[in-house]
């Protein structure tokens, strides 16, 4: 069953999603873009618990490759995904998992300074959580099947086809 | 048809039409699409517009020259068999930074440290440490220990037979199975040794500073200048990529009149204040003390001077030979100044009130009137705010660390137009290179990551991390073998050391000193 919403909800929904998108389209685009582009200044500048896994990532020169691919195209798919309304499920979950790693690479934490690595810390808040939270509401309150591409996927998928056949035998 | 093959009726699939209303909600975000796409194109190609005018106004066309991939091969030939005198804090980092490790880092989770990833990833520089000499028979006993594992790139882990022992170092500079020494001691030594080296026919890897006095440096000089050794001194900075990126960039007058540079030191830490601890195994039975002190005053042994000479100016050249030599030798890599016309300098023992006669706040001034340069330094040993590098030019500034970042000056004749027309701002740099992949790994003390953000211990080429002091012995074994110049040649060396001994001087005897070319002295 799809949730229904008000107009005016979906409204805000829909926007909330594209302008999601849209953030997470611009970074994958920028770092694809930019040729001396790395993420390993960020992942050096870890801090916390973990810290010495992503050290450890960074001097990889393989695995950072590999990481690397990973960010430029994973966020531009979800960015491309959020935007379009295809694929939602996969895309809010790759993006909360994508921003999990961020935090926990340089988590906002008292005791944290995370000052001087140039990554914001509102308190064990930053904007890294705030787009997690975001893309979790996307995720509990899924608008793609009534605007965007699953509309057109969802509505003859061969799920929705299987359970009009089970009811009809 | 079912599972048992029977033919049954299958129920009419209900097939949803799409209408036009389906097509509309479900492409809504196709226009967002576009309207991106437009906009980054937009913004990309003003932003590559911007970048060439801004290349076609510094002079670069569109990138710098120097790439230093040719130098992640070294030259092919016979092996090299070195030796090590001292094997102290900085002789166990040389030893490393060759690729020889201790035995126990062979085994089990040390394994995955980040220093043997370090390693792991260099090229054999075909070389043998086949002597070690200490005055401290435990580091006799390590450094050979150390030179029986070596690991690199191309075979994994390799074992040699190990380092002869020597007591004394002419010792091994008479020894035919030694072609060149590596000099890691407390300062005084360095010169004596040098000229020790060269008259036995040894090349020489010799740490800052050369020598612990202008006359020593003289002689120095003269002897290597008239030799046929091959002299490298220990700056490896000037294997830092951001460094001779800076240099190309200066070349190119983009800072346009540089009146004015800028350097300092900012450490606070007992190690990086040469408090580093004593050893409970040094006593007279295990050190040679006499050996030790060469032509020091005589003094009856004395555990913190052994540990911790560099606080003592009868062993050491202090913050102006160990600190101010790297910032001097950054700037003369980038500018050649050479050796300035005047110093002055000033300090004082301010925080540490424990026994040492070096300072630990210190400044000093050099002038090069020819240039119509200034060049300042100021360090203190209880502070580590980064302060940066920063060459001052009548059209902008660079400030340069692990990476080279310019910005224009906002009253620059030059950059007036791209100012005024919103190209480049004032506040964004016009230029920035970074060599990528540098990090200070986990297991580094204060000390070594104080050095990797001033850009001393490591530097990528290629986003590959490698140690600067590999890339400085791997070209001084090449300068052996197929012959050519040292970047740290003797004439960087004798620059290095005058200077530092003229701020030395002017400390101590609270005045300005002159360098007289002609005598060869500080007047």
């Amino acid at each position: 069953m799809n949730p229904t919403y008000t107009t005016i909800q979906l409204f805000g929904l829909v926007l909330l999603r594209i302008l999601t998108g849209w953030h997470f389209l611009y970074e994958g685009a920028r770092k694809i873009f930019d040729p001396g582009w790395s993420s390993a200044a960020f992942l050096d500048q870890s801090i916390g618990p973990l810290s010495g896994f992503f050290h450890a990532l960074a001097i990889n020169p393989n695995l950072l490759k590999f990481i690397d691919l990973l960010n430029m195209w994973g966020l531009l798919a979800i960015g491309f995904g959020l935007i379009t309304g295809l694929f939602n499920r996969i895309a809010t979950i790759s993006g909360m998992v994508l921003l999990m790693l961020y935090i926990l690479c340089v988590p906002p934490i008292f005791g944290f300074d995370t000052g001087y690595t140039g990554n914001d810390n509102y308190l064990f808040v930053n904007r890294n959580l705030i787009e997690m939270a975001t893309l979790f509401i996307l995720y509990l309150f899924p608008t793609s099947k009534l605007i965007g591409f699953d509309r057109l996927i969802f509505k003859n998928s061969i799920y929705g086809l299987q359970g009009k056949q089970q009811e009809n035998t | 048809m079912d599972s048992k093959g029977n033919s049954k009726k299958t129920p009419e699939i209900q097939r949803k039409k799409i209408n036009r209303r389906d097509l509309i909600k479900s492409l809504i975000g196709i226009p967002v699409l576009g309207f991106f796409a437009f906009g980054f194109s937009k913004k990309n190609s003003l932003t590559r517009s911007n970048r060439s005018i801004i290349d076609k106004q510094l002079g670069l066309g569109g990138k710098i020259k120097h790439s230093g991939i040719s130098k992640l091969n070294p030259k092919p030939g016979d092996l090299i068999r070195v030796g090590l005198i001292g094997n102290g804090w900085r002789g166990k980092q040389l030893l490393h930074d060759l690729g020889f490790i201790q035995p126990e880092k062979l085994s089990g989770k040390l394994l995955d440290e980040p220093l043997m990833q370090r390693l792991a990833g260099r090229k054999d520089l075909n070389i043998e440490i086949a002597g070690i000499c200490d005055v401290f028979d435990k580091r006799i006993v390590e450094g050979i220990d150390m030179s029986k594992n070596h690991i690199c790139a191309e075979y994994g882990h390799r074992a040699f037979p190990g380092a002869r022992k020597y007591l004394s170092y002419l010792d091994m500079l008479t020894d035919k199975g030694i072609d060149a020494v590596i000099i890691s001691t407390p300062d005084h030594w360095h010169g004596q040794m040098t000229l020790n080296a060269v008259a036995t026919g040894k090349h020489v890897y010799c740490e800052k500073p050369m020598t612990y006095d202008e006359h020593e440096a003289v002689q120095v000089y003269e002897a290597v200048s008239n030799s046929n050794i091959v002299f490298q001194l220990g700056h490896q900075g000037r294997q830092q990529e951001s460094q001779i990126v800076a240099k190309e960039l200066i070349e190119q007058n983009i800072l346009g009149k540089i009146t004015l540079i800028d350097t300092n030191t900012n450490r606070n830490s007992d190690h990086g204040a040469w408090n580093r601890g004593i050893d409970m195994d040094g006593n007279l039975q295990t050190i040679d003390w006499e050996q030790f002190l060469g032509t020091a005053p005589k003094r009856p042994f004395h555990p913190d001077r052994f540990f911790n000479w560099q606080k003592w100016y009868d062993y050491s050249t202090a913050l102006a030979g160990n600190q101010f030599s790297h910032e001097f030798d950054a700037v003369n890599h980038m500018l050649e100044l050479g050796i300035p016309k005047t110093a002055m300098a000033s300090g004082g023992n301010y925080y540490f009130h424990n026994d040492r006669d070096t300072p630990d706040v210190f400044s000093g001034i050099f002038e090069y009137p020819e240039r119509g340069i200034s060049l300042t330094y100021s360090a203190t040993l209880a502070n580590s705010k980064e302060r940066g590098r920063v060459i001052m030019g009548s059209d902008g500034f660079m400030d340069l660390g692990l990476g080279a970042v310019i910005f224009a000056d906002k009253q620059s004749m030059k950059y007036q137009e791209l100012l005024n027309n919103n190209i480049i701002s004032q506040h964004e740099p016009i230029y920035a290179f970074y060599p990528g992949g540098i990090s200070t790994d986990a297991v580094s003390s204060a000390t070594t990551s104080y050095y990797n953000r001033r850009g001393v211990v490591n530097t990528a080429i290629k986003g590959k991390r490698i140690s600067t002091t590999y890339l400085h012995f791997m070209e001084w074994f090449d300068c052996i073998r197929k012959g050519g110049q040292t970047s740290g040649n003797v004439q960087t060396g004798f620059d290095e050391a005058v200077t530092c001994r003229m701020a030395n001087v002017s400390y101590l005897e609270k005045r300005r000193v002159e360098w007289d070319p002609e005598k060869g002295k500080i007047i």
